[in-house]
């Protein structure tokens, strides 16, 4: 997408598109103090970057948004003090935000060989799905929450938002400690063996259930895991020792494809497991532990441990691909395709075929056009209902809260009452 | 060691009172000391508690590990430096007490107060308390007896339920698989808790977490209480913050606050060179002086022309640390990163610049940021194509080994420093990388990579300034007596100084020529001063 169409077109998308209203109720949590508190961030042309915006009122939000077009909207926490304010304040500090997830497939470079870097294709996506997968249910199941947005990052990546109370009120500490749980792949590019696990901890035992049905056509078949001699290579490290990698080594060499090597490899190691060999049977996880090391969720887990980090917006506009970072449903992230994502371009166009088949069908008059609010014109009607679903189930979860408070706040009343009598 | 001040020169608390406020030898420190403490004692107190939890940051860099091995080795060192009190501290079972006990458990919660004033007021001093405080506090916890954790368990306040024989069943297959436990299943009890009470449980995957809740068995009930430990101190120390820039009126004590953690348990010297490092040496330090995590970063960088932030985070404080300029700085991270193809000035300025203005604190929140330490280097997670952090923990012992190989070290040495890296035993892997590099032994062992090229510039310059920069002498820029000079207060002269009264070994010498009487003159209400919560 170049530079000159998206100066053209962003204005349309801001003025026509952009949920606003939806947004404000995202992110004010039920109360407008707390939009007021929120810092924004915009990215400008030419790289000019503008931290600690913040706005009372979402018109002030609005007329900011349309007057800059920034090509990238970040989102930060909620502070004490307004962030515009920040500078009269002696203390400045976050007070919540959501937790947030950052996946990125260059994280994925050392495992991919089908593209590489800002690159994707349906084949490497699998793993965004796969992450997407595993990562849902265990924020659902383990942590309890349940007002989870999931949103493509315009290009390579997702973002989930987790926005439950509980979860935007964590600590700095506990951020840490979730991302950690979450984080079963570490080390750098000086360790080969990234996993490891010594006990087969039930998160760990859910998430090797999603990804063993899928394993072998996606790792072994689609990204050739053994087929190359440089991808024996690279798994054969994962073996830190050497009179073992070579045994290894050898039972590979034996077969051709990714996908007898991986064969041979499973029932090797299953022969010295009942054989009852010392030295395999301290590597009794070794298959899952590989299994892990090549598909299990890649987080960059900074991100998710700071409190004052910022995360990219949804519906923003990715300024290289056009495309919008839109929300996707985690039950249907296998249906998702990165290619099929709106662009830019491809919005305003639909608007305008719309309106004019509109108009040639209906006559000059245009009553019916203006009734019809602009994106239910687009392929953004289906993403955006996903947001509204989302919005709604997170509303309600927000005024049973309400309810419960000031029905404390009653009952406490009541007591009172009868207590000075 | 065991220093009880004089009678006549110090307010003593009676004995009742103290058992009284002192029941136990572990404390979550939420009230305040009270009465009052002579400016000397004062003092003494912090700076003694400040070093005390200097040799854990030591402790804590060997990774032992298992907690009763960190907890033996801190033991050890601490009765080696002479700490017995807090060596005792460490090992105190509970309750019982006499009269030394509660002495002792008054200094553990009057340093612990000093501190948190000295060190709430920028950010990464807070850190460090806490990480260090909150880790004290989790090997004195362990210490306790069954009989003195049930008794503290019923004064915390934190709520807990066990839950049912049902419960237990039907959940039977995951408590048992996400549990660390050692004995009988049969007979353990779980507990229901919120997860974010036992946050170190969650970040280990070593509990049962299901909506929400932990079960945690009553073995882990540490993690609750490490937990409850830190996030209170997390809030406190901003308290103080706001208690020592607001209300803190008295000159002395501010001196003596803002400028205790400057002597960084012992380290602000040794981690800020007192020379300029021109940027033209570079290449030649890092192969002569640079420690291997430092070293493994520069290579890649001129290799790579590349570092992932955390990396240029790290080896960046690095370089201010050893005396490269902020000018120097970004001139040589330009040359190096511009080298890369789709770097262009422009771009550079734009993506890189900032962080390295930052680092130096010119931009932004303008703190003087410290180069990290070796314990946050072994801990702090290295990701997907990134290479900072502690090579001897985070390389593969066969790409380490292919590292010194290429770097010429003796094979004997290599096998050395690759069995210390397997045991865990980091910093005994680089002293034996300083001693092949450097035919000689460091003076100390390293627990912060400038501390490494401070050493090896000290051998390799054959300079004769080596006894200066033992941490004793650094105490003694903050003995009392040069911060009551600086406080203006004045020192008579010709005062009996009586050498008998020593208040710690390290300071002895300094104090000689304070006028003890003054202790007993100046006398603080440690309520009045502690009790953050005048605001």
């Amino acid at each position: 997408m170049d530079e000159s169409s998206l100066l053209d077109l962003l204005p349309l998308y801001y003025s026509r598109l952009f949920p606003y209203i939806d947004y404000y109720r995202w992110l004010s949590c039920g109360e407008a103090n707390t939009f007021a508190r929120r810092e924004f961030s915009f990215t400008l042309r030419d790289d000019i970057y503008i931290r600690f915006q913040s706005f009372r009122k979402i018109n002030d939000f609005k007329n900011e948004i349309k007057r800059l077009c920034p090509y990238k909207i970040d989102i930060g926490a909620v502070y004490n003090v307004e962030p515009s304010n920040k500078k009269r304040e002696v203390k400045f500090e976050p007070i919540q935000k959501e937790f947030v997830i950052d996946i990125d497939m260059t994280d994925y470079d050392e495992i991919r060989v089908c593209c590489s870097g800002a690159d994707i294709c349906i084949k490497c996506w699998k793993y965004m799905a796969l992450a997407v997968k595993i990562l849902d249910i265990a924020l659902r199941n383990d942590f309890g929450f349940d007002h989870i947005l999931w949103v493509f990052s315009g290009r390579r990546g997702v973002h989930c938002w987790v926005c439950d109370k509980k979860a935007r009120f964590l600590t700095q500490n506990c951020r840490k400690g979730i991302a950690n749980y979450l984080q079963l792949i570490t080390g750098g590019d000086c360790t080969k063996k990234k996993v490891k696990i010594r006990k087969m901890h039930h998160s760990i035992k859910r998430a090797l259930s999603i990804i063993e049905p899928v394993f072998i056509k996606i790792c072994i078949e689609e990204q050739n895991m053994l087929g190359t001699k440089d991808n024996v290579t690279k798994f054969l490290g994962i073996i830190t020792e050497d009179e073992m990698r070579n045994e290894v080594k050898d039972v590979l060499n034996k077969h051709l494809t990714s996908i007898t090597k991986w064969e041979a490899f499973v029932s090797f190691f299953k022969d010295q497991i009942q054989s009852g060999s010392k030295k395999w049977c301290k590597m009794r996880y070794l298959i899952e532990e590989i299994m892990i090391q090549y598909a299990y969720p890649r987080l960059d887990i900074n991100v998710t441990k700071g409190l004052n980090h910022l995360l990219k917006s949804p519906f923003c506009i990715h300024p290289k691909t056009g495309k919008v970072c839109i929300p996707i449903n985690p039950k249907l992230v296998d249906q998702f395709d990165p290619h099929n994502v709106p662009t830019i371009m491809t919005l305003i166009n639909e608007i305008n075929t719309f309106d004019t088949k509109e108009i040639t069908e209906q006559g000059e008059s245009t009553d019916n056009l203006k009734r019809i609010k602009d994106y239910k014109k687009t392929s953004l009607n289906k993403p955006y209902y996903i947001f509204q679903e989302f919005l709604r189930s997170l509303e309600n979860s927000q005024k049973g809260e309400k309810i419960k408070q000031s029905g404390m706040v009653f009952i406490q009343r009541q007591l009172q009452y009868l207590h000075e009598f | 060691m065991d220093y009880i001040p004089k009678e006549k020169f110090t307010v003593k608390p009676e004995i009742s009172i103290l058992k009284e406020t002192y029941p136990h030898d572990v404390q979550l420190y939420k009230i305040p000391p009270t009465g009052e403490i002579s400016l000397l004692e004062f003092q003494d107190y912090a700076l003694e508690r400040q070093k005390v939890l200097q040799l854990l940051e030591l402790i804590l860099t060997q990774q032992h590990s298992t907690l009763e091995e960190t907890k033996l080795a801190f033991t050890n060192l601490l009765r080696k430096e002479g700490y017995y009190q807090y060596a005792k501290l460490l090992n105190a079972q509970g309750s019982d007490s006499n009269n030394e006990d509660l002495e002792a458990r008054r200094k553990d919660h009057i340093s612990h107060y000093v501190l948190r004033l000295a060190y709430s007021l920028e950010e990464d001093l807070q850190n460090y308390m806490l990480v260090h405080e909150t880790e004290f506090f989790k090997l004195r916890f362990a210490s306790m007896n069954k009989e003195d954790l049930s008794k503290f368990l019923i004064t915390s306040g934190i709520h807990y339920s066990q839950i049912s024989q049902e419960f237990k069943e039907q959940n039977r297959e995951n408590l048992r698989a996400s549990t660390v436990f050692t004995g009988d299943f049969e007979n353990m009890d779980f507990y229901e808790l919120p997860f974010d009470e036992v946050v170190d449980l969650i970040n280990d995957r070593k509990v049962y977490v299901h909506r929400g809740i932990a079960y945690v068995p009553q073995s882990e009930f540490i993690s609750v209480f490490v937990t409850h430990f830190r996030s209170n101190l997390a809030v406190e120390l901003n308290r103080a913050k706001k208690f020592v820039v607001t209300n803190l009126s008295d000159d002395r004590l501010q001196h003596f606050i803002k400028n205790l953690p400057d002597c960084f348990s012992g380290m602000s010297k040794v981690v800020w060179s007192s020379e300029n490092t021109p940027i033209s040496k570079l290449n030649d330090l890092s192969k002569t002086s640079y420690p291997l995590c430092m070293r493994i970063m520069h290579e890649h960088l001129k290799t790579n022309h590349h570092l992932k932030n955390t990396g240029r985070l790290q080896y960046g404080l690095f370089l201010k640390g050893i005396g490269v300029t902020l000018d120097d700085s970004i001139e040589f991270w330009k040359s190096e990163m511009t080298k890369k193809e789709d770097i262009n000035e422009d771009k550079f300025n734009k993506q890189y610049l900032y962080q390295i203005q930052y680092n130096y604190g010119k931009v932004g929140r303008r703190v003087n940021y410290r180069p990290p330490g070796c314990t946050k280097l072994v801990v702090d997670p290295v990701g997907p194509g990134e290479i900072h952090g502690c090579p001897f923990k985070h390389m593969d012992i066969d790409e380490l080994t292919k590292k010194l190989i290429e770097y010429k070290i003796s094979p004997s040495d290599i096998h050395e420093i690759s069995k210390y890296a397997t045991e865990g035993r980091y910093n005994l892997a680089c002293t034996t990388y300083f001693e092949s590099t450097h035919k000689k032994y460091p003076e100390k062992i390293f627990f912060h990579p400038n501390q490494y090229f401070e050493q090896s510039r000290l051998i390799l310059n054959k300079n004769e300034i080596k006894e200066e920069n033992t941490i004793q002498d650094k105490y003694a820029e903050l003995s009392p007596e040069n911060i009551s000079q600086s406080a203006k207060i004045k020192v008579e002269k010709n005062i009996n100084t009586s050498n008998s009264t020593t208040p710690s070994k390290t300071i002895e010498r300094k104090v000689k020529t304070i006028d003890r009487k003054m202790g007993k003159m100046d006398s603080l209400n440690i309520a009045a001063l502690l009790n953050d919560d005048s605001d």
